[in-house]
């Protein structure tokens, strides 16, 4: 008796001996264990254009903002209110995490580095921390995506961040130009390893990044411009973007026709209006004539509602609704107006700021395929630089120039309250009103989304605290008016 | 005779009594849960005595005929299959019907040991108990005639003289079911069995853990057990909604409209923050595979199908019992798995049935929608009060040879009136019946017939009521059971078809069981089953705000005047798609809504399950107190779900999702069950161990790009490359385990449990064995006082355990997922949720106190529950900052509490001759509360908010989990309101709203319950179910976008479309507010899209569930056609929502999903009552 329950017994020991097998039990048979840094790279690329140039970020947040597009029948986010704060999450466990990822895979392969890959990421990561400092003003910056060490990151200010991203590009650019040799970087979508050409994107958005903070640090400002321009984006082929493709359902620009008539949004009469009295090449370009009259008729920005008809309005073009779109980082075009804005604001970037900006325009121009340099001539003769205006002048055409950019597009429209060159207002408060009482005209940034709101309590009520109350109405440190 | 119909008339009545403590025992918490099922059964004895008395045939009689089977003239064999039918020679019991009192086998027999003449005057026998071993002694073996009596010695021997042939034999002991046999010439050497009484101190025995069957007397926790008629009798398709309202303390939310979707049972409130609050469904032994099929969007009001819950594909017909393990106590010995208690299904076997046992049970139910909203029916569809004029001259192409309607004589021609077909809202014109050309009379090019035509703007009242067909379900089901000493085998076979309510939905369900035991010899025997469910459905209704959910059209965003018969021709001669949503006069494209005929019938969605279950094994017995036992258990689900979009104005598309899933459960046992009569103590223990091996494979596939082909639904029709994943979630459970209940004179008893889990899922962490153990005592004291008529039973019970729980597989390690490549490259990326290499295993304390009283002669039966949980060092996703890099990390920490009771009483207020009234109310509330919503070791903290779901669409209302108050509370805007609680509007007279998401409700109810009455007159019995819930918000979509869009009664009625609406409330300088805004821009301003409060409600019920009225065909009338029983039942099912505080939907059918997200009713199907009949026929 006894014999039989001890060899019972003794069965089942033997049996959970076998708890061995237990770890390969617990090794997913459908994902590796271990990555390859150009995977990551592609992806955080990939990733970082499909966020910025997303159906609602960039659609119904940036383009809105910057007053191009309004809906047409749902209305929230033409008159302010927001329902997806999903932008910072997206960014930041997104494309950033997997550009981190690559600095902690070299950290466990150390004889596998490849410093040129780690500067190409560091710049990705200024452009995206800088998208997200513009947005949100105070951000985790120097202890964001250390999950280890800091779960809970604090906020930096944002002027040191912009501080953080200037210095870092700098160094990046030093590696790429000056530092040891290293292999091909593979997994770079965008400029396919083309060391140099990313030493031209990093002046780019040095030009970008100090130029937006121009109005209240000059100096600083100024020196990072005069030395970042002298090698950056020199013709629109330097266009530095996401270059989507056909090849699958994801591959397309994340905004596109090809499945399905987009019906979501209507062009605004602010940008149809001014296209058309400015006789402007790019009308057709940015907009399709109302289906029903055949003719070129913008919704006014804020309209509340159905009405007119879809029929009845312009829609966004075939050509910025296409799967082919390109997700920017920064054209030449862009570039080219910052030159000019330096040079109106006496820096010397080679050139005078006239010049410069009808080179921007002519840029522009050229991006959108308008090549014909006739009709190129008679727009700027009609479109003439002045220079006791130059901040409306250069600002209108930035704004044109930055359509589709609609985050950057809508940081410019802040940062330089654009009015048409004749000083009447270009912009427009919300037809039907505003739905967020704090803000009637247009946000100046975006507020903390509810994920870190949630899981970063203490650190989001001192950054909230610190920047003067965490609304759509607190503006940035830059917008000093 | 007389005296014998005078005995059965007391036997009768000691029925109902005993009936009644029966119940109160079954569960611990008495009839409590299962009033009207139980109460259906009293009444089935009812009949049955009633029968008796009626006939004048002694129950307690049986003709015993030598080689020849005769069917008892018992008609406890009534109720539906019972699998116990009866048996040769058995001799009827006058006790329960094998099918009421859950195992207590009352069954007695008699075998005829010689059947040679005997030529002596004496007759004898032995008398044993139902063991065949065990002699009783003393017992009184009397012939009725003539009351020439003897007693049964040591042996259980007897030997009676005044032998008669054909005189009736009575044979009875205390405790024991009394024999009555009919004894024929030749006949001797009888071997009479007596069945157990349930008036006796043995009370009631119960399914617990590992499916041990305990008497109910030495239980420190509660258990609740349900008889299969429950589930059996007013037959939901999805059989767990038929156990709402009958359990206390058990939570079902479901909803009626979904196709037999998901039910989701919580058993004493949430407990897990991220993961599963889901009860566990045992079959037989067999852990059943009850995974979340639905996509998130089912939960959070975004779309998607819901598939239903795989837990649902047994056969209700095959149900036994249905016994719930609420507490922590109850479930200790499934550890991880029983965390949020066990529904332990046993099925029936062919045990008892004798040479054969035949039974049919035929089902045949009618569904229809029941709860509608109530709509306007004074505007159409549109944003404006005018249509567009197009005039023929213009487009001559447009018009027919008439040209237009109207002429307005002003040199333009004739016209005709065109109404907004590309809005989806009815803010348009008044429906005043002028002729306008709906969006049919276009598409000439089409060959339309109605072409040109002009029809009036007129409204259409039932055009969503008339969209609904009735639903037709049939189930039919025969068994064949057969049961002797060496064994017994059933085979049932079984089937179910519906058309639902959807055009062209459609469900078939095939059942095959078989369960089977063998006595090899006296020592071992083996037991095994096997079940085959096939599920298949067609066209079922999508949910939530998603386009194939018709209710998106109806009820969130359409236009009201829509004619259905015209949206019945939802295509035209060439295929292509006619909706009314058409982009314009000039383009039949849809802008956003297709023909729901065309959803319905072109973009239909197909499932399928395939399921096999059973379980296999050998029982030895060592001696008479100790058995060993080996046994596997197997599970395996395929299930395979396919979505279509017709190519069309769309581009098309596919995707097929197909899951693999099989769990084995590898278990081995010593079962010890010991009396030391001289100590009064007895022992039961139990100890063993288990391998729970699991293999989990979801393939999914889609197309991209659109369909190459259209009506063709593969991966390779697919116009970009198709993209495909696979994932797994394999794992491994070892354990170790035992019980032991010591008893001391049926006084005291003292639980203890232990367990020891070895869990593949923690392996990497090195921490992946963990120990819990349970201790429980339960006291009758009502053994300690004078027996008296007030106080007929009483008992307290007392438990404390602990429970451990594992984590998902794949969590402790790091891993990489791969994207879609990007044209040449390929892609991976780091996933959202960080693994922890550091991961400790679960444990949850629970404390359990309880009372069980019967009261007045067992007329009335109390019981109550206390329970103090505590779920701490849960294992959970806590929610990252995402600046951390991570969205979320599987983590050690949290602390949830779950405090509550549960109360249940049963009574038998009226019993009068033929008539009797049976009641039974239960009643249970749980408080819960989140403590902590930190991790342990202290890497994450002031965390006072984590988002369990946030609705999909408006973003503004999530589920939380919120530091002091419950686990379930829901946050979003609210109302601005002044010092004095007025709501404060803005300067545009729309009202004011918070900045911030606050506190606005909570889905958990204040309460649940049943109450259940059942009124039975001889064999005829009538009983209706209501169930309640106080309390439990949820915020709507449907009364948000009705509203929104212009839908509802609500925004046509006092004549606000015409004359504006002051919003009541003061302005912000406190003065009240006059300024009048229009009835759309209120809708729009004013709705839950901006103020959450504002569509968040309340959802209290009070719900006529369940009525049932039944009759026993008289058995005179059964006999003769060579059946034993048969009844046929009128019932139905969701009859009446008698209160709801919520317009415009039924709040107890908005659940989507067995998924955590609660309280969003994000359009939810409309509920459907059903009603029907009901037959089952014993041979």
């Amino acid at each position: 008796m006894k014999l039989k329950i001890s060899l019972i017994i003794l069965c089942m020991l033997a049996v959970f001996s076998g708890c061995k097998k237990f770890e390969q039990i617990n090794t997913d048979p459908a994902r590796p264990e271990e990555t390859s840094p150009q995977y990551l790279l592609a992806n955080a690329e990939k990733r970082a254009s499909d966020l910025i140039y997303g159906p609602y970020y960039n659609c119904r947040i940036g383009m809105h903002f910057a007053q191009y597009w309004t809906g047409t029948d749902k209305t929230d986010e033409s008159r302010n209110m927001i329902i997806d704060d999903g932008l910072w999450g997206a960014l930041y466990s997104g494309p950033l995490k997997d550009l981190q990822e690559i600095s902690n895979y070299y950290d466990r392969h150390p004889e596998e580095r490849n410093p040129h890959t780690i500067a190409i990421t560091e710049i990705l990561k200024g452009w995206i921390f800088h998208v997200l400092t513009d947005v949100y003003r105070d951000i985790p910056y120097s202890q964001a995506l250390q999950v280890n060490q800091y779960p809970q990151p604090e906020f930096d200010h944002a002027a040191d961040v912009y501080k953080g991203i200037l210095t870092s590009l700098k160094e990046q650019i030093d590696i790429l130009q000056n530092g040891e040799a290293a292999d091909p970087v593979a997994g770079d979508i965008i400029e396919n390893g083309n060391i140099q050409q990313w030493v031209k994107i990093a002046n780019a958005l040095r030009l970008r990044i100090a130029m937006r903070m121009a109005d209240v640090n000059i100096q600083e400002a100024r020196l990072v411009i005069e030395e970042a321009a002298t090698n950056t984006l020199s013709g629109v082929s330097d266009d530095a973007f996401f270059p989507y493709d056909n090849t699958s359902a994801s591959a397309r620009f994340p905004y596109n026709e090809a499945d399905r008539p987009l019906v979501e949004f209507a062009v605004t009469s602010t940008l149809i209006d001014y296209l058309k009295t400015t006789s402007d090449p790019r009308l057709p370009v940015y907009a399709r004539p109302a289906q029903a009259s055949n003719e070129y008729n913008g919704k006014t920005y804020g309209t509340a509602g159905n009405t007119p008809l879809l029929a009845d309005l312009s829609t966004p073009s075939a050509v910025v609704y296409s799967p082919l779109f390109k997700g920017y980082i920064i054209t030449y075009a862009e570039v080219m107006f910052l030159k000019a804005e330096a040079a109106a604001r006496g820096m010397n970037v080679g050139g005078d700021a006239e010049g410069l900006y009808k080179d921007a325009v002519t840029a522009s121009m050229e991006q959108w395929g308008i090549t014909d340099t006739g009709v190129v001539r008679i727009y700027l003769d009609n479109n003439p630089y002045t220079a006791g205006e130059w901040k409306n002048v250069i600002g209108t055409q930035k704004w044109l120039a930055l359509y589709m950019q609609g985050i950057q597009a809508w940081m410019e429209r802040l940062r330089l309250d654009i009015k048409k060159p004749d000083g009447t207002d270009l912009f427009i408060p919300p037809a039907s009103g505003s739905l967020d009482p704090q803000v009637t005209d247009v946000p100046y940034r975006l507020t903390y989304p509810n994920a870190t709101r949630n899981a970063n309590p203490v650190n989001v009520e001192k950054a909230s605290i610190n920047i003067g109350g965490d609304s759509k109405a607190t503006r940035n440190w830059w917008d000093i008016h | 005779m007389r005296k014998v119909n005078f005995t059965l008339a007391l036997a009768g009545f000691f029925f109902l009594l005993q009936d009644a403590r029966a119940q109160d025992t079954t569960t611990v918490v008495p009839t409590a849960g299962l009033p009207a099922v139980d109460s259906a059964l009293r009444i089935n004895d009812t009949a049955k005595n009633r029968l008796i008395n009626d006939n004048a045939i002694p129950a307690e009689e049986t003709t015993v005929q030598p080689g020849n089977v005769q069917p008892a003239a018992d008609l406890s064999q009534f109720a539906a299959d019972t699998g116990k039918a009866a048996d040769t020679a058995t001799a009827a019991t006058g006790s329960t019907p094998a099918d009421t009192a859950a195992l207590v086998d009352t069954t007695g027999k008699v075998e005829i040991g010689s059947q040679t003449a005997v030529a002596t005057n004496q007759l004898t026998g032995i008398v044993l108990e139902k063991d065949g071993t065990t002699p009783i002694i003393g017992a009184t073996v009397q012939w009725q005639k003539d009351q020439v009596t003897t007693q049964t010695d040591i042996d259980g021997k007897f030997s009676i003289e005044n032998r008669r042939e054909g005189g009736i034999l009575s044979v009875s002991s205390v405790g024991y079911t009394a024999q009555n046999i009919r004894v024929k010439p030749g006949q001797n050497d009888l071997k009479v069995t007596l069945g157990v009484s349930s008036d006796t101190k043995i009370d009631e025995v119960v399914v617990t853990a590992l499916g041990a069957q305990r008497n109910t007397r030495g239980l420190g926790y509660s258990v609740q057990q349900l008889e299969g008629r429950s589930i059996q009798e007013a037959k939901a398709v999805n059989y767990i909604n038929s156990l709402q309202g009958k359990l206390a303390g058990v939570q079902i939310g479901g909803n009626s409209g979904s196709m037999n979707g998901s039910a989701k049972v919580t058993i004493r409130g949430l407990k897990s923050i991220s993961r599963d609050n889901n009860a566990l469904f045992i079959v037989d032994g067999v852990p059943m595979a009850n995974m979340n099929l639905n996509s998130l969007g089912q939960g959070n009001g975004g779309g998607g199908f819901d598939y239903g819950n795989p837990a649902q594909l047994i056969n209700p017909n095959d149900v036994e019992n249905i016994s719930v393990l609420k507490g922590a106590a109850a479930t200790a010995l499934y550890g991880s798995r029983g965390q949020n208690g066990i529904v332990y299904i046993t099925t029936k076997t062919g045990k008892g049935a004798g040479n054969l046992t035949v039974n049919y049970d035929l089902n045949f139910q009618f569904d229809q929608v029941s709860v509608l909203p109530k709509y306007q029916n004074m505007y159409g569809g549109g944003n404006s009060d005018t249509f567009t004029k197009l005039y023929a001259n213009e487009y001559p192409d447009a018009f027919g040879p008439n040209g237009g309607t109207y002429n307005d004589q002003d040199g333009k021609g004739s016209y005709d009136l065109i109404p907004d077909y590309a809005m989806d809202e009815s803010w348009g014109p008044r429906l005043d019946g002028r002729n306008v050309r709906h969006y049919w009379s276009w598409d000439k090019d089409k060959n339309n017939p109605d072409f040109g035509k002009s029809a009036p703007w007129s409204p259409h009242p039932n055009n969503v009521k008339d969209f609904f067909r009735t639903g037709v379900t049939m189930s039919n089901n025969v068994s064949v059971a057969s049961g002797s000493e060496k064994g017994s085998i059933r085979i049932s076979l079984g089937q179910t078809s519906q058309n639902f309510v959807y055009p062209g939905s459609h469900l078939d369900r095939v059942f095959a069981g078989l369960n089977t035991v063998y006595n090899f010899t006296d020592r071992l025997s083996f037991t095994g089953g096997i079940n085959y469910i096939m599920d298949k459905s067609k066209g079922r209704p999508g949910t939530g705000f998603f386009g194939p959910n018709p209710m998106l059209q109806f009820n969130m965003y359409g236009q009201r005047q829509l004619d259905n018969e015209m949206l019945k021709n939802h295509q035209y001669a060439d295929g292509s798609e006619r909706t009314w949503n058409r982009r314009s006069w000039s383009d039949a494209g849809p802008v956003s809504a297709q023909n729901p005929y065309w959803n319905q019938y072109k973009n239909y969605n197909t499932d399928r399950n395939d399921r096999y279950f059973g379980n296999l094994g050998f029982s030895y017995k060592i001696t008479d107190w100790l058995s060993a036992d080996a046994r596997i258990f197997s599970d395996f689900l395929n299930h395979l779900d396919e979505t279509r979009s017709a190519r069309g104005y769309l581009t098309g598309s596919y995707t097929k999702r197909e899951l693999l899933y099989n769990e084995n459960n590898y278990q081995a046992t010593l079962n010890l069950n010991k009396k030391w009569e001289s100590q009064k103590l007895s022992l039961e223990a139990i100890a063993g161990g288990n391998i729970l091996n699991v293999r989990a494979n979801t393939e999914t596939g889609q197309t991209n790009g659109g369909l190459m082909s259209p009506g063709v639904y593969v991966l390779q029709n697919s116009v970009l490359p198709a993209t495909t994943s696979t994932s797994y979630g394999n794992y491994q459970t070892n354990s170790l385990f035992g019980t032991a209940t010591l008893g001391y004179n049926e006084l005291l008893y003292l639980t203890v449990t232990a367990r020891n889990d070895w869990s593949s899922t923690l392996k990497q962490t090195g921490d992946f064995s963990f120990f819990y153990p349970s201790i429980g005592g339960a006291f009758v004291f009502s053994e300690l006082i004078p027996k008296n008529k007030w106080l007929s039973f009483g008992k307290a019970r007392l438990s404390y355990s602990q429970v451990g729980n594992i984590t998902s597989p794949y969590f402790v390690s790091r891993y990489f997922d791969f994207s879609t490549p990007f044209s040449s490259y390929p892609l991976q990326t780091t996933p959202d949720a960080l693994y922890n290499d550091k991961l400790k295993p679960e444990m949850s304390k629970e404390f359990e106190g309880g009372l069980d009283l019967r009261l007045l002669n067992d007329r009335i039966g109390i019981s109550a529950t206390y329970y103090n949980r505590k779920t701490e060092n849960q294992i959970w996703t806590i929610q990252l900052p995402p600046e951390s890099g991570y969205g979320s990390k599987i983590v050690n920490g949290g602390t949830v509490q779950n405090q509550g009771v549960e109360l249940s009483i049963s009574a038998t207020p009226v019993m009068a001759g033929k008539f009797s009234w049976e009641t039974a109310l239960n009643f249970s509330k749980n408080k819960n509360k989140v403590i902590d919503l930190n991790t342990n070791d202290g890497s994450i903290g002031d965390i006072e908010t984590f988002v369990i779901s946030t609705e999909r669409r408006t973003q503004r209302v999530s589920m939380v989990a919120m530091k002091g108050k419950s686990l379930g509370t829901l946050i979003g805007t609210d109302y601005i309101y002044d010092a004095n609680g007025n709501k404060v509007v803005t300067d545009k007279g729309i009202y004011d709203v918070t900045g911030k998401s606050v506190v606005i409700g909570d889905v958990n109810p204040d309460f649940i319950g049943g109450f259940s009455n059942t009124f039975s007159y001889g064999n005829i019995y009538l009983s209706a179910l209501i169930d309640f819930q106080k309390g439990g918000d949820f915020f709507s979509y449907t009364n948000l976008y009705g509203n929104k869009s212009g839908l509802f009664a609500e925004t046509a009625e006092g004549g606000i479309r015409e004359n504006g609406v002051i919003n009541e409330g003061v302005k912000v300088d406190g003065s009240p507010n006059d300024i009048v805004i229009t009835a759309r821009d209120h809708f729009i301003s004013d709705g839950g899209n901006r103020i959450s409060k504002a569509n968040l409600y309340d959802g209290s019920f009070i719900y006529l569930r369940e009525v049932r009225l039944g009759w026993f065909l008289p058995q005179k009338w059964v006999s003769k056609a060579n059946m034993q029983a048969v009844r046929l039942s009128l019932v139905g099912r969701n009859l009446w929502l008698m209160h709801s505080n919520a317009p415009n939907v039924d709040p107890s059918s908005i659940t989507n999903s067995i998924g955590n997200a609660m309280g969003f009713e994000g359009g939810a199907l409309p509920a459907v009552r059903s009603y029907g009949i009901n037959l089952n026929v014993t041979f």
